[in-house]
């Protein structure tokens, strides 16, 4: 019986939890739906990888901890319970450690202090939205469920009435439709679709009340049981230190052909999908 | 094809800015082959378990009966989404399955098994109704024919009435791979990489909102629309062999 039990725990440590850590390789969990964050790009040979922010802070993180990164894609919304269940070593994925995903895992030093939430709204509209207090009396605010966007609207826009979807995409579908009149994203990804976008604009003055930045911060599973934090918090610091973020960011930038820049891929960088 | 020549210059929120096809034509194609693999495989490994549940549905056992019963009842009574989320991180977060392992260089059978297990478990709920349909629909004067040349119930059941039942429910199996084929794109939220989620990487990945889903629409349909019209001239060709 002994031996059996000793034999059936083998097994289980073989095919499952401990493998990904043993083996040097970290796994790298995120929601590549989420440009300029994450998303996915065919290379040269028509090959489908990774690229964005994201996905070259992880780059960057295993190779100063002398591993190979595999990346995992999931919905945004299941990524915490994957991370927790031992499916992943890390998660990033413009992760903001609010209390309450604290509780669902543990987190790094942040590695980027992301631009603030913008509003976004039809270019038609961009006169009407300017007061963050007064301006939003009733009208449809679209925003991620699962992020913390969904508080922040409702908190920060005054008689909003907040319509949560899953997918940021679906939200600007929404916005262009006329369902919602306004959207609260990330800073950065509501440039990118000002940008790509003629008919959308953000709303910056209204925009104001949501401060001066955020911060964005590698998750790791409650209690960090595979002991990774502090080799992630030490890379973080290099990263920090040598302003990496912002080459990446330009890389990103210029991989969507948002900017005209072009910059060398730094090496190693963007071409390491599964 | 310069797709973005054509389409480059539409609004990114046009349901026909097809700019991006170059750029992710093939991804789209391997994603087909990810959700006919999901369809045909799970309708496939769902067959024999509905066979089983049909029969003991049919079972004059009644403890028999209320278990087959109650399995299709819990399948047919919650939602798919549901159903795969609880097996997705219940069943399959107990049994592992090694993420490096991968069918064909990019379906990583992590994802892929749980997910083929989940629509196979549903499936079977269906397909075991569409069974107990074909079984019923054999006359009874079959059994009773059979029974009386001396054959026990079972040899009766499985070279009698089985085969009759069997070319009765093939179309109907067919259409449930048809279903399958569209139901399969719930996995997409599980990072199963099938067309619903390739629209949705095409679309946050290139800021262009809706036509990614106006391509894995047409192409939803130019599979399912010829294959059932195939079911249907199959159907036909197999009734002609039926007694007017």
């Amino acid at each position: 019986m002994k031996k059996l039990i000793a034999l059936l725990l083998a097994l289980a440590m073989a095919t499952g939890l401990t493998a990904a850590f043993a083996d040097g390789t970290l796994v790298f969990g995120t929601s590549a739906d989420y440009a300029p964050f994450e998303f996915m790009y065919p290379d040269e040979n028509g090959n489908m990888v990774y690229g964005g922010i994201d996905v070259m802070v992880a780059q960057y993180i295993a190779d100063e901890l002398g591993m190979e990164l595999r990346i995992e894609n999931m919905d945004f919304n299941y990524l915490l319970t994957a991370l927790s269940m031992g499916d992943f070593d890390m998660v990033l994925a413009d992760i903001e450690p609010t209390e309450d995903r604290k509780k669902a895992a543990d987190f790094s030093d942040p590695y980027i202090s992301e631009k603030p939430e913008r509003i976004l709204v039809r270019k038609a509209d961009a006169e009407k939205f300017q007061d963050a207090a007064t301006d939003f009396q009733g009208v449809s605010v679209g925003a991620q469920t699962g992020s913390t966007k969904v508080d922040k609207a409702s908190e920060n826009l005054t008689g909003c009435v907040v319509v949560p979807l899953q997918l940021v995409t679906d939200l600007v579908n929404e916005l262009v439709n006329g369902k919602v009149d306004a959207l609260v994203l990330d800073g950065s990804v509501a440039e990118s679709y000002a940008a790509q976008n003629e008919d959308l604009v953000i709303a910056e003055k209204a925009s104001e009340v949501f401060g001066a930045y955020n911060e964005v911060a590698v998750a790791v599973a409650k209690g960090d049981p595979k002991g990774l934090l502090p080799g992630i918090n030490a890379a973080i610091a290099k990263m920090t230190e040598e302003g990496k973020v912002e080459e990446f960011r330009t890389f990103v930038a210029t991989l969507q052909g948002i900017e005209e820049v072009s910059a060398e891929a730094p090496e190693g960088y963007a071409k390491d999908g599964e | 094809m310069d797709w973005e020549g054509i389409f480059g210059g539409m609004s990114s929120a046009s349901f026909f800015n097809f700019s991006f096809m170059g750029k992710y034509g093939g991804y789209i194609l391997q994603a087909l082959g990810y959700t006919l693999l999901l369809a045909v495989v799970s309708v496939l490994l769902a067959i024999i378990p509905a066979l089983v549940l049909a029969i003991m549905r049919l079972s004059k056992n009644k403890i028999v009966r209320t278990i087959s019963g109650a399995y299709i009842a819990i399948f047919r009574s919650t939602p798919l989404l549901v159903q795969l989320s609880i097996i997705y991180f219940g069943l399959f977060g107990a049994v592992r399955i090694p993420n490096t392992w991968q069918l064909f260089g990019f379906i990583p059978l992590s994802r892929f098994i749980p997910g083929v297990v989940a629509l196979a478990l549903n499936s079977s709920a269906y397909v075991a109704e569409i069974f107990r349909g074909g079984i019923l629909a054999v006359d009874i004067g079959q059994t009773e024919a059979a029974r009386s040349l001396g054959l026990p119930a079972w040899p009766a059941m499985r070279m009698v009435v089985l085969p009759q039942a069997i070319k009765n429910v093939l179309p109907a199996l067919a259409n449930e791979i048809i279903t399958m084929v569209k139901e399969s794109s719930i996995c997409s939220t599980l990072g199963m990489a099938e067309l619903m989620f390739a629209a949705k990487t095409v679309a946050g990945s290139t800021y262009i909102t809706l036509a990614p889903y106006t391509i894995v629409a047409v192409i939803y349909f130019c599979i399912n629309y010829p294959a059932s019209k195939a079911i249907e001239a199959i159907e036909r060709r197999m009734r002609r062999g039926d007694r007017k």
